[in-house]
Order: structure tokens, then C-alpha cells, then sequence
């Protein structure tokens, strides 16, 4: 499904992405562990296409389609979804109008007709309930005075709305308590299926005890340095990266 | 009477420190404004004809214009025949040919003011114009500026030596029509400086002219030029003082700056003319000129004041950016205490694109006086993706004075993105006794936070005029904690 | 040019009803008279019109428009918001009130209206000394030379009036309305006003209203002022809110572009613990104009005055905001905080912003900001990770930066109809 090659990616001139290679396949679970600094982010980024960081080297395949030559909407609608580590607030912009929006655009793209406006009213209430928020949420503006939990539940949220192929998640779980984390993974599980795939940045292995990863890899400096199962996680969580030959601090 | 009151109020009481007279024989028009008057300033300096007949015609000018009111200042109608338009010190030849014949008591005068004049004891670095009354006094450092190619020299010497720069530059920022006050200076200007700075030279020296009103019931009608030639640079600061008087002088400057492809003028003045007594008695009219001219792409003017001293201060220093990716920066503080009224801001103009300003005031008022923020940002329909942000800042001293804030904000352009800010503030008991609380007293603390107030803009100062800023303001603020 | 000199021969027909009026009341009208010769048409010089003389150029030609219009209220798709609301219409048709409404209106508990001819001496003494002390302007004094018809309504002392008050100006055919209202709240009582103009778009016609409202103590006003409809005409309105101790003001209003549309909102914070929070979204497009200009001045100490205005300019029009907060000397205590946001969507138009500030108190936190400018990029991306395209994701983020303003209306049936205007201006489609 996802075939990244010799990754790299500069923001602000910096060059943080030196040359990173990943494979995802259709069904799988991935997730992307590493210090702060070394990269996680800017690959979530990318993969979304936010014009604030250039690629300056390698290739991205997705689905047979050379994902970097696509606009940020392009992507979405050809099923890419990024959870934001930190959603935008935008007041006076309604949940509902907004999801509707981007839902109507995404199912046009596949050649789907139009949501009806009820089954539309009706889906969302049943994904809002999902995710533990009131309904009262939809007709508040987008993420307008949200609480970080709720921001994230939020971005969960439109994710079951939009059944992206890939979903990516970006420290989708920090600053989450364990009530809170449950919802999220529960919405992710819930996406899992032989022709959907996740990837999952995060910064702790808690996540993983509800999202179990099919692959775990180690981003530093860039890079993937190491791959490896569920347990490799487990390692990390004992050991830290030390072993891995990395100075956390040097990475930034 | 709170610990802050009594530490202001302490705090502002000190006296006017440059208020003494040069006591010098001088020779002084009679008061009186007519055609004879400009035709005889302009025989004193010897002009051509051609400066003459420019003089006149901003006079005819004038004689049809009318006083501004707009600005949020009150003083009595300027009577403009009680006023002498000429003074000079008297002097054997007719200008002084090198520093040995300069009148020793002026030279004097200059070294109490702290801006020595002798070569032995020199500011480092700093070359001065030393302008007193209607006429230049000297200017130092004219070999070293000369090998650079710099032209560093009083206006009614360029007159003579450079009249095809004059006759091209002079009033073309600041038109002779452009105000009531530009107008009045166009006709009876008397001295300022000229500087020229070659292309691609960066001028070696920072240039400086001191301003000194010392002759009773004359006013000053200085003139300054600046061109900056492509990819060139110059720094150039300005003070002044005046003795106190229970009189009001008038003082209506014009400055103009022309800046060229990818020059810089940063200019920097630090304003002290004698503010007036605690009553509101005598002091300053300082009604002031400043534009520049930014015509080259990529140029940039950086105007940086600070006013502490004049009765009323009537002074908008601006910029027109007229070239693709020019900048124009307006740095300023002004305090006013006792029955000082401040009515001062920038004019930043945007014509081309890609051109960006920054607008940082901070107001400080303090007494019974007024202080006001007047600006205007204007982004005209070619000014594409231009930037403007503006931050005006007041801080109220004494619940008897004023901080007034009039921007003006205008824009035609879709792409272009305006920024303005404001806020007031006082300096709080909170703040006072944070400060008294680890030892420091209520004075000292009050002129910390207002210096802390002040940091942005005093960072743009170069360095010996910033020392001078901040003991100003300990200085004027003295007694203000009331 | 002096303003509408030419009217003295023509008022005098129109004024039945004058000579039994008040002394006081007389007296308000030949003092607004006698002014009238001497008030010029605003220039380039006239401060307070800097930005739009222009817009007024020909007004001084109108004449009065007809006072012989059938006198109905109107129901359309922009008036649909009444009956959901059931609010108590008060239907003015050029300038004049239906007297049906006003017997109508008078059998509610807590309401009384009159026309200031028919007060007695002792109110008609308070009117004209209130018109004294605080009218200003050219057009202010206009409309009180001819205001005869005028009403003042007044709400008795700690009545909640459950029932919006639905102030329904309607101009017909050409000419110049005149409408001026007076509304008395007296102390603890709680009140909901809109004021709606809504115009059949004749050419030459012109509305130059004056509202008044004194706040009693402890009181509360919730005042809505729009103009959904109408094009051509010209709106210049003032509404001037006196407030008193702890009485509190909230308004929400909506100006769509005229060819002069233009209201000068006062707001007279003159006892201790009074406050206000003025909101207020402007949008206009083609050729047209509106200039808001707002004064809060705050007299007393311990007062907290809130203002948030958004405007977005397309095409050609051009917006205006002026807005002032004047901290007298002994206001000590003020809050003050004015923000003021504009978005330019074409290359022709043009938004002039004079955000001001006039301090004389030193124990006060006041701050206004002011951008004009683009939307948030950061947004635009949000959205369009989202697989909206770029115009959607723009035109989605322009309506939302009104709305923002709108939604925050108490009356949601109103605010629904502000929406679905704004969105059909900003061709926006749900």
C-alpha cells in the first residue's frame, strides 16, 4: 500500500528526514517510535503533504500512485487521514458543516454519490457517541474550545467518518488519560481491516497495550535504524534507546 | 499617597540638567517674519539665486496655508513676528576655517553638553555636526569622511558645493507645500547637515549632528539631507537641548532621506529640548518634518526617537516605500511629564510590493501631561504581499495625565496583512513591591520597569546614545511617582 | 453645501400635530430647526467622515419620503425570523408607526408607548434635555428637526419582557425616512430590541435614523440591528446607549453593504458596574459601503466594555471601522478591550480601520487589536488534510470568521437567518 524510499525532508532548511525506507501492506499495523527530534513528526507531515516541509529526496508510492506529486486534498480523498498531534481550532466553522464537506468531496472522488443530509446527521451522532463526545460537539466549531482530550477524540472521530485507507496517527496519545486512550484505541481497532492500514507515531509504548502494532520500528537521526515486532517495543519501554546506540539528546 | 505616587514624584523632580545659557555675542535678526527676512538670511549665507527663489515660493506657500489642528495638543496661537529667524555667534571672518577659531565658550558649551568637539577628546567613532542656533559651529572628522567619499557638511555649505545634489534632492520627500511647518522651514530654513554617501560605501563612521537653541526668542529651522547611493550604508544619529526660558522657541525641522537599490539609512535621535518648568512655563515647540524616501528596491529606512524633552512635540517621522521589498522600521518612545503634550507616531506608505514595516511606540506619560500615538499604515493597490505590523504600547504614571492612541489603518490590497496592536498599562503597586520586597527602592524600581517598558526600542539605539536614553529617562522621570 | 436647507418650506406641512405638543418638545424641534441652515454636508475635512463624504453626496436633494404608504408589517424570506420568535412587530413604514401597533403593544404588561407629542411636560422636559446634552452630528441634528412622529417607549421597573421587541423599519418608494425611537428601561428590568431595515431597493431613498436607549439600574438590553435587505438606499443611523449603575448592554449587529450605510453607535457607560459587549459583522460586496462607528465612553470607575467587530470586504465596496473607547479621568478601574478583524477578498476593495484609544485614567487595562489580512494558513491545511479543496477550504474559513460573531447571538432563530444570509452572500452552500 505505502512504499517510502530514501525519504528525505528538510523544515526551514534543516534536514530532518536523511533517507528513510518503510513498507506498509494492506492490513497492517505500524508503529513509528523514537526521541523527540528525530523525525516522527516530519514524516507524518510529509505523508499529508503540509507545504511547511520540503522533500528534497527519494520517493513515496501509495496504491501505484507517486503520493508527492499529490496536493494535500488529493491525498485525503484518495484516503490518506492524519490525526493531528495538535488540532487546529477553528471557530465559527461547525463540526458537522465541515465533515460533510470533506465527506461529500471524498465520496465524489471515489464516485459515490452524495450523503443524504440524514444519514449524514445520522452516522455522525452514531461516531460521536463512539468516541465517548456529546452531540452537542458537532455543532460547536471545529475543535472551538476543546480540551486536548477532546480535540484528540475529535480527530478519532472524523477518522471513523471518513474510513480512510491509511490512517496516520500522530502522538495521538499523548496527554491523554487512560480513559481517554481506551476511546482512541478502540476507534482505531475498530478501523483495522484486511484492506486498511495504520501508522502509529507515538512516543510510548502504552499505547501499544490497546493498538497492538503488527510492526514497530525505531526512527532516530531520520532514519529507521531497526524493525522489528510488538516486542520490540517492549524493549524500548525496559531499556530505553540507550542500547540502540542512541543518545536521546543528540537526536534533537 | 502610595509608595509608587511618592517614588514617581521623587523620581521627576530633577532639574533640566542642560538649561544654561553660552553667554556670547551674537548677531540676531530682529523678530519679524516678511520677504526682507528670508531675502537676508539668504544673503547671509551667501546663496545663489536660485536657493532664493525656491525659499520665496514656499513662502508665498505658506502665507496661504493654515495651522494643522487636528493634533491632540492645546498651546496659544504662534505669533510669528514675535520670533527671530536668524542667529549666529559672532565671529571675526565670516566662518570659522578650523576649530582655532571657533569661539572658545562654544566650545565650551559643547564639552558641558558632553559632546567635545577637540580632536583630543573626540567621541570614538562618531563624526558631529555641531549646529548652534541659525549655524553650523564645526563639523569634525571631515578628512577621514572625505577619503570614504562621504559628504558630511552644514546644508549652507552643500549649497555652494553640491548645489546639483541639492537642487536635485531638496524637497523631493518633503515638498515645499507639504505642511503648514515644512512650508515655514522651507522658506526660513538656516542650517542642518548634508550627507552623501557614495555607492556601495558603507560609511565608516556613525555621522551626528547636535542641535543647540541658545539665543532668546529665535527659533531653529534646520534642514537635514540624507542620500543614500545603492548598496550603500550610513548610521546617523541627532540630539539637541536648549536653555529654559519661561518663553516658548519655536523649532520646525525637515529632515529628508533618500535611499537607493538595497541602502540603509538608520537615523536615530535623541530628543531633550527644554521641556518647560513644572508649571508648564516656557519650553519648546518642536514641530517637526521626517520622511524618507525609500525609491530602491530592497532599501531601508530605520527611524529611531526618543522624546523626552519640548513643550509640545508635533513629529511624524515616515516613510514612503516606494521600491519592490523595501522596509521601513519606526522605533520610538516618548515621555511627557508635567505639562508636556506629545503628539508624535509614523506615517508608514506602502506602494510596492513586498514591502514590509514594523511599527514599535511606547508612550510614557507622567504629570499632567498628554501623550498621543497618532500612525498611519496605508497599503495602496500595487503594494502586494506587503507586511505591516504595528505594536503601540502607553503606560500611565499619576492618574492626572493622558495616552491617547489614533492609528489610522488603510488598506486596498487583498494579499497584503496588517497587524496592530495596542495596549495600556500603569505601573502597578504590585509590580513596586515585587521590586521593594527583594530590596529595591520604589524609585529605582519604577525607572527599571519603564526602562523594561522601553527595551525594544532602546535596543535600536546605537550604543552610546542608548547609555544616554535610559539615564534620560531616569532623568525626566524624576519626581513622577507621585 | 449645507444639509437639507431646502426642507424648511416642505416641514411645514408635514408637522400636523406639532402645535399641540409639549412646549419642551416644540422647543426640541425649533432648536434642531434653526440648526439645520448652518449644518454642512461632511467633506474630506470632517474627521469623523474622512473615509465617507463621498457616500453621501446627493443626499441633501431628497425630500421627505411619502407618509401616505399603506402601513403593514412585512413578512419575506428575511423577515421569516419573526414569527419563529414571535416577537411584538412595531411596524414603522417611512419613519411613521402604524398607531395599531402602539395600542396593541400598550396592552402587554410592562410596555407604554407613546409619540413624544402626546407625553406630558415633565417626560417632555427629560426628552429634550437628554437631546441637548447628547446629540451630535449633522445627522443627528437632521433627524430631530423633523422627529414629530417620534416615539418613546418605556419599560416599567423590574419587568422581564419576555416578548423581543421587533422594530420594523420599512421604506417605500424614494425619499428620506426619519424614524426616532426613545426607550426608557427602568431600573431591573430586562428588554430584547431589533431593529430591522428593510427596504423595497427604490432609488433615492435614504433612512436617517436615531435610536435612544436609557438603561436603568441593574437593567439588562439585548439590541439587534440589521439590514438583510435593500441595496440602493442609503442607512445612517445612530443608537446611543445610556447605562447606569450595574445595568448591562449586549449587541449584536449585522450590516450588510449600501451605497452609504453607516452607524454611529454611542455607548455612555455613566455609573459604576455598568457594562457592554458590542458585536457587530459587516460584509459587503459590489460598489457598496459601510462605515461603523463606535464610541464607548467610559464615564465611571469599576466598568467593563467588550467590543468585537469583524468585516469582510469584496469586489469593490469598501468598509469603514471606527472605533473609540474614551476613558474619562475619573473611569479608574476600566476594563476596555476592542478587537476588530477584516478580510479583503478582491483587489478592488478597500477596508480603512481607525481602532482608537483616548486614556485619562491610569488605573485601567485597556487594549484593542486590529489585523486586516488573510486566513490562517494553518487552517486552510487542516482542512484540506481533510480532502476539501482549496477554495472550499477558503470560502469555508471566510464564512466561519463571521459566523463566529453571529453564532454568539442569544435569539438562535436569529442567528440562523444571519447565517444562511452571510452564506448566501458568501456563496457558500451547505
Amino acid at each position: 500500500m505505502l512504499e517510502i524510499k530514501e525519504l528525505k525532508a528538510t523544515v526551514e532548511d534543516k534536514q530532518i528526514l536523511k533517507g528513510l525506507n518503510l513498507s506498509v501492506k494492506a492490513g497492517e499495523v505500524h508503529a513509528i517510535m523514537g526521541p523527540n527530534g528525530s523525525g516522527k513528526s516530519t514524516l507524518s507531515q510529509v505523508l499529508a503533504g503540509n507545504g511547511a516541509y520540503e522533500v528534497n529526496g527519494g520517493s513515496v508510492d501509495y496504491q501505484g500512485k507517486d503520493l508527492l506529486e499529490l496536493s494535500i486534498e488529493e491525498r485525503a480523498r484518495e484516503g490518506i487521514f492524519l490525526a493531528f498531534q495538535y488540532p487546529v481550532e477553528i471557530p465559527g466553522v461547525s463540526n458537522l458543516q465541515f465533515l460533510r464537506t470533506a465527506m461529500n468531496n471524498i465520496r465524489q472522488h471515489r464516485g459515490e454519490n452524495e450523503i443524504s443530509a440524514a444519514e449524514f446527521m445520522k452516522l455522525a451522532k452514531e461516531k460521536i457517541k463512539q468516541v465517548n463526545l456529546d452531540a452537542s460537539f458537532l455543532k460547536r466549531g471545529v475543535n472551538e474550545g476543546f480540551s486536548g482530550g477532546e480535540k484528540k477524540r475529535n480527530e478519532i472521530m472524523q477518522m471513523l467518518m471518513l474510513e480512510p485507507s491509511l490512517a496516520i496517527l500522530d502522538e495521538t496519545d499523548s496527554g491523554l488519560d487512560i480513559d481517554a486512550l481506551r476511546i482512541v484505541a478502540d476507534g482505531v481497532n475498530a478501523l483495522r481491516s484486511p484492506d486498511k492500514a495504520v501508522i502509529m507515531v507515538t512516543h510510548y509504548q502504552r499505547l501499544l497495550d490497546y493498538i497492538v502494532p503488527d510492526f514497530v520500528h525505531v526512527l532516530a537521526g531520520g532514519k529507521i535504524i531497526k524493525s522489528g515486532g510488538k516486542e520490540l517495543a517492549l524493549e524500548l519501554e525496559e531499556k530505553g534507546y540507550g542500547w540502540l546506540g542512541i543518545d536521546a539528546d543528540d537526536a534533537k | 499617597m502610595s509608595d509608587s505616587e511618592k517614588a514617581v514624584k521623587d523620581l521627576i523632580k530633577r532639574e533640566y540638567e542642560h538649561g544654561f545659557v553660552t553667554d556670547i555675542e551674537s548677531d540676531t535678526f530682529e523678530p519679524g517674519l516678511n520677504e526682507d527676512v528670508i531675502r537676508r538670511i539668504s544673503e547671509k549665507k551667501g546663496e545663489p539665486e536660485w536657493m532664493l527663489a525656491w525659499r520665496l515660493k514656499a513662502y508665498k506657500a505658506w502665507l496661504e496655508m493654515e495651522e494643522p489642528e487636528w493634533a491632540h495638543v492645546k498651546f496659544p496661537k504662534i505669533n510669528f513676528n514675535e520670533i527671530a529667524y536668524y542667529s549666529a555667534p559672532k565671529s571675526k571672518t565670516d566662518g570659522p576655517k578650523s576649530l582655532d577659531e571657533v569661539d572658545p565658550e562654544l566650545l565650551r558649551t559643547y564639552e558641558k553638553l558632553g559632546i567635545p568637539l577637540h580632536e583630543r577628546a573626540r567621541l570614538a567613532g562618531v563624526a558631529v555636526d555641531a549646529v548652534f542656533d541659525s549655524v553650523s559651529v564645526t563639523t569634525t572628522f571631515k578628512e577621514k569622511l572625505t577619503e570614504a567619499g562621504v559628504i558630511f557638511c552644514p546644508m549652507s555649505e552643500a549649497v555652494h558645493k553640491h548645489p546639483e545634489l541639492i537642487k536635485k534632492y531638496i524637497g523631493s520627500v518633503v515638498p515645499q507645500k507639504d505642511n503648514y511647518y515644512a512650508a515655514l522651514n522651507s522658506a526660513v530654513f538656516s542650517d542642518g547637515s548634508f550627507v552623501y554617501i557614495p555607492k556601495g560605501v558603507r560609511c565608516p563612521l556613525e555621522l551626528s549632528t547636535y542641535f543647540r537653541i541658545n539665543e532668546a526668542n529665535t527659533g531653529q529651522f534646520e534642514r537635514t539631507l540624507i542620500v543614500a547611493e545603492a548598496g550603500s550604508h550610513v548610521s546617523y544619529l541627532e540630539g539637541c537641548t536648549a536653555p529654559m526660558r519661561d518663553e516658548n522657541q519655536l523649532h520646525a525641522a525637515v529632515v529628508e532621506l533618500v535611499v537607493m537599490d538595497d541602502a540603509e539609512i538608520k537615523y536615530s535621535t535623541v530628543q531633550n529640548w527644554y521641556p518647560g518648568d513644572e508649571e508648564g512655563k516656557g519650553g519648546i515647540y518642536n514641530f517637526v518634518t521626517k520622511r524618507g524616501a525609500c525609491i530602491g528596491r530592497n532599501s531601508k529606512i530605520s527611524w529611531t526617537q526618543v522624546e523626552t524633552g519640548s513643550a509640545i512635540t508635533w513629529k511624524y517621522p515616515s516613510c514612503v516605500l516606494r521600491g519592490e521589498g523595501s522596509v521601513g522600521e519606526f522605533y520610538s518612545v516618548a515621555l511627557t511629564n508635567n505639562f508636556q503634550q506629545a503628539d508624535t507616531g509614523t506615517k508608514m506608505i506602502h506602494l510596492g510590493k513586498n514591502t514590509k514595516s514594523t511599527i514599535i511606540a511606547k508612550g510614557i506619560s507622567a504629570g499632567k501631561s498628554d501623550s498621543s500615538y497618532r500612525g498611519l499604515v496605508r497599503f495602496g493597490p500595487g503594494a502586494e504581499n506587503a507586511r505591516n505590523y504595528t505594536q503601540c504600547d502607553s503606560l500611565l504614571i499619576g492618574d492626572k495625565c493622558g495616552a491617547h492612541t489614533f492609528p489610522y489603518i488603510e488598506s486596498k490590497n487583498s494579499s497584503a496583512v496588517i497587524e496592530h496592536e495596542a495596549t495600556t498599562s500603569k505601573v502597578s503597586d504590585d509590580q513596586l513591591f515585587l521590586c521593594q520586597q527583594r530590596g529595591i527602592d520604589a524609585e529605582h524600581a519604577v525607572s527599571m520597569i519603564v526602562n523594561g517598558f522601553c527595551k525594544e526600542v532602546f535596543k535600536e539605539l546605537p550604543m552610546e546614545f542608548a547609555v544616554e536614553a535610559t539615564k534620560l529617562l531616569e532623568v525626566s522621570l524624576e519626581g513622577s511617582v507621585g | 453645501m449645507t444639509l437639507f436647507s431646502e426642507f424648511s418650506s416642505v416641514q411645514a406641512g408635514l408637522n400636523t400635530g406639532l402645535e399641540s405638543a409639549p412646549e419642551a418638545i416644540q422647543q426640541m424641534h425649533r432648536e434642531a430647526r434653526a440648526l439645520l441652515p448652518s449644518v454642512a454636508m461632511p467633506t474630506r475635512r470632517t474627521e469623523s467622515w474622512k473615509y465617507s463624504f463621498r457616500r453621501t453626496a446627493g443626499l441633501e436633494t431628497l425630500g421627505l419620503a411619502s407618509s401616505n404608504q399603506s402601513s403593514t408589517s412585512i413578512t419575506d424570506a428575511t423577515t421569516r425570523y419573526a414569527e419563529d420568535i414571535q416577537a411584538l412587530v412595531l411596524p414603522f413604514t417611512n419613519g411613521l408607526l402604524c398607531p395599531q401597533a402602539i395600542t396593541k403593544a400598550n396592552e402587554r404588561d410592562g410596555i407604554k408607548i407613546q409619540r413624544f407629542n402626546e407625553v406630558n411636560e415633565s417626560l417632555a422636559a427629560e426628552i429634550l434635555a437628554h437631546a441637548q446634552k447628547n446629540d451630535r452630528g449633522e445627522f443627528e441634528t437632521l433627524n430631530r428637526s423633523l422627529s414629530n412622529h417620534a416615539i418613546l417607549i418605556t419599560i416599567t421597573k423590574n419587568v422581564k419582557v419576555e416578548t423581543p421587541l421587533l422594530l420594523q423599519y420599512i421604506q417605500q418608494g424614494e425619499g428620506l425616512s426619519l424614524p426616532r425611537v426613545f426607550v426608557q428601561q427602568e431600573s431591573g428590568s430586562e428588554l430584547q430590541v431589533i431593529e430591522d431595515f428593510i427596504s423595497d431597493d427604490a432609488n433615492n431613498s435614504a433612512w436617517v435614523s436615531h435610536t435612544d436607549f436609557v438603561i436603568g439600574a441593574n437593567a439588562r438590553l439585548t439590541y439587534y440591528r440589521m439590514n438583510l435587505n435593500g441595496k440602493q438606499q442609503a442607512l445612517a443611523g445612530t443608537t446611543r446607549c445610556i447605562l447606569k449603575r450595574d445595568a448591562a448592554l449586549e449587541s449584536h449587529s449585522l450590516c450588510l453593504g449600501a451605497d452609504l450605510g453607516r452607524h454611529d453607535f454611542h455607548v455612555l457607560l455613566t455609573e459604576p458596574g455598568a457594562n457592554c459587549d458590542l458585536n457587530g459583522v459587516c460584509v459587503t460586496r459590489n460598489k457598496e459601503h459601510f462605515d461603523n462607528h463606535t464610541n464607548i465612553e467610559h464615564i465611571a470607575p469599576n466598568c467593563t466594555s467588550n467590543e468585537n467587530y469583524r468585516c469582510i470586504a469584496d469586489d469593490a465596496s469598501q468598509i469603514v471601522f471606527n472605533g473609540r473607547i474614551h476613558i474619562h479621568r475619573d473611569a479608574q478601574k476600566t476594563l476596555g478591550s476592542m478587537s476588530n478583524k477584516n478580510l479583503i477578498l478582491s483587489s478592488q476593495a478597500e477596508i480603512d480601520a481607525k481602532p482608537e484609544l483616548e486614556i485619562y485614567a491610569d488605573d485601567v487595562k485597556c487594549a484593542h487589536g486590529t489585523t486586516i489580512g488573510q486566513l490562517n494558513e494553518k487552517e486552510v491545511y487542516y482542512l484540506k488534510t481533510r480532502g476539501l479543496s482549496d477554495d472550499q477550504a477558503r470560502q469555508m474559513l471566510t464564512l466561519g470568521f463571521v459566523l463566529e460573531i453571529v453564532r454568539s447571538a442569544p435569539i438562535t432563530e436569529l442567528a440562523d437567518a444571519w447565517e444562511s444570509c452571510l452564506a448566501d452572500i458568501l456563496s457558500f452552500r451547505d
